[in-house]
């Protein structure tokens, strides 16, 4: 089927839903496939944006803001838009940055987590899955160094580092992996597009 | 532009990627129009949710309907006939998926080389066929052995999603890789029973039993009663 017959658009301006069927049937297949090799797009998240797109389809056929051309291409461009749109949103909501972490072990950890918005649950378990990716010391390094707010200095006072060097150093590296476990932990929950490197 | 006619275009996914920014600025600045917006996701998402429990059932009665057709056309019975014949098919197609094919044996020195895989081969074998889909959609890669095992979960789900078990299931027939492409054919036909694409689905059922291939006595009882 490449565009919609006369007799398919008057069935579905009067709410017979059966030619909706069909195009479903017919053009998902392609859909999920074209969408899902572009971009790794989660296969739920395609589903639910290609109804979508069917639900828009006989929306502006109703309205009579159809203009029939190819179905096939129709029904990608839109469930495309529709995932483009809610990863973009996904992103923007749990979007971190080194303040925002700070912030977190600092004035945001120990407070009654009862009151805290879902977006704020969702940033502190992402922190929370990224420190414990990491090796046991540079999770202790961490912890003391933004939860408790100690100094670098006042670290190596009462640490067994051998000189203030290596310390530095040390945070150097754990900030580093830190970061590093930070951007996994995000892409693996809430970033559209999943490398298959 | 006319506010409402602004919304319709978001809501329709038809703003450009400036224009979501724009749109999304002025939802943030200005109170009244943000109002309006939620009113009218609320309808829309009304609306569509509804949509959607109709559009299943247009979906389900269209895949009866296309078996009916395929034994008028094959059979010239009578419209009654038809109807008993097309829901004792599709019982018969039922019963298949209801016998779970077997989880393969994973060898020892095998389990610590691919953890992620074995727990998703452990999910399936446990019946836990989400968590399976979930565990194999993490893996990285994807051979014909992680397609099939998905494409598997998806038809054993408790309300299964025949499209997407047979998305898996064609890019293991269509690939020119042979592991698993025998079983992926066999269970290739029934989704496509399911999903209404019966000429398709009576093809493949046609190769398996010229090709002798796996299943292929059960490919042909499903055969002679779709002609017989």
């Amino acid at each position: 089927m490449k565009t919609l017959s006369l007799k398919d658009i008057k069935r579905i301006e009067n709410g017979d839903n059966a030619p909706l069927a069909k195009v479903y049937l017919e053009n998902k297949s392609y859909c999920l496939l074209t969408l899902r090799k572009a971009q790794r797009f989660a296969l739920q998240d395609i589903e639910d944006a290609y109804q979508e797109a069917i639900f828009i389809l006989r929306t502006k056929i109703i309205d009579q803001k159809f203009e029939n051309k190819n179905i096939a291409s129709y029904l990608l461009t839109v469930t495309w838009n529709l995932l483009r749109n809610q990863y973009r949103r996904n992103n923007r909501v749990i979007s971190l940055n080194g303040s925002e972490i700070e912030l977190y072990f600092l004035d945001k950890i120990e407070e009654d987590t009862d009151n805290w918005t879902d977006e704020e649950e969702k940033k502190l378990q992402v922190i929370e899955e990224a420190l414990e990716a990491l090796s046991p010391k540079c999770q202790a390094f961490l912890r003391q160094y933004y939860k408790e707010g100690m100094s670098l200095k006042r670290m190596y006072e009462i640490s067994d580092y051998s000189t203030y060097n290596s310390i530095k150093s040390t945070k150097c590296r754990c900030c580093k992996n830190f970061k590093k476990k930070l951007k996994e932990v995000l892409d693996k929950y809430y970033r559209p597009i999943h490398s298959n490197g | 532009m006319d506010n409402q006619i602004l919304i319709q275009k978001f809501l329709h996914a038809e703003l450009s990627e400036e224009e979501i920014v724009l749109f999304e600025k002025r939802f943030e600045d200005d109170v009244a129009f943000a109002q309006e917006v939620e009113a009218s996701i609320v309808v829309h998402l009304k609306k569509s949710k509804d949509f959607k429990v109709e559009l299943m059932q247009a979906v389900e009665e269209n895949r009866i309907s296309k078996i009916k057709e395929f034994l008028i056309n094959t059979k010239h019975q009578n419209q009654e006939k038809t109807d008993q014949k097309a829901m004792e098919f599709l019982e018969l197609c039922e019963n298949i998926i209801n016998e779970k094919h077997p989880t393969p044996v994973v060898l020892r020195n095998q389990v610590s080389e691919n953890t992620d895989y074995n727990f998703a081969l452990e999910a399936f074998k446990q019946q836990e066929y989400e968590l399976a889909i979930q565990k194999l959609e993490e893996l990285k890669k994807e051979t014909n052995e992680t397609l099939f095992y998905k494409g598997l979960s998806y038809l054993y789900l408790p309300k299964p999603n025949y499209t997407l078990a047979a998305f898996h299931l064609e890019q293991i027939v269509e690939g020119n890789k042979l592991f698993k492409q025998e079983e992926a054919t066999w269970y290739l036909s029934i989704c496509y029973f399911h999903t209404g694409e019966v000429t398709k689905a009576y093809d493949l059922l046609q190769t398996i039993v010229s090709e002798k291939s796996w299943k292929f006595k059960e490919a042909k009882k499903l055969l002679d009663f779709l002609v017989k």
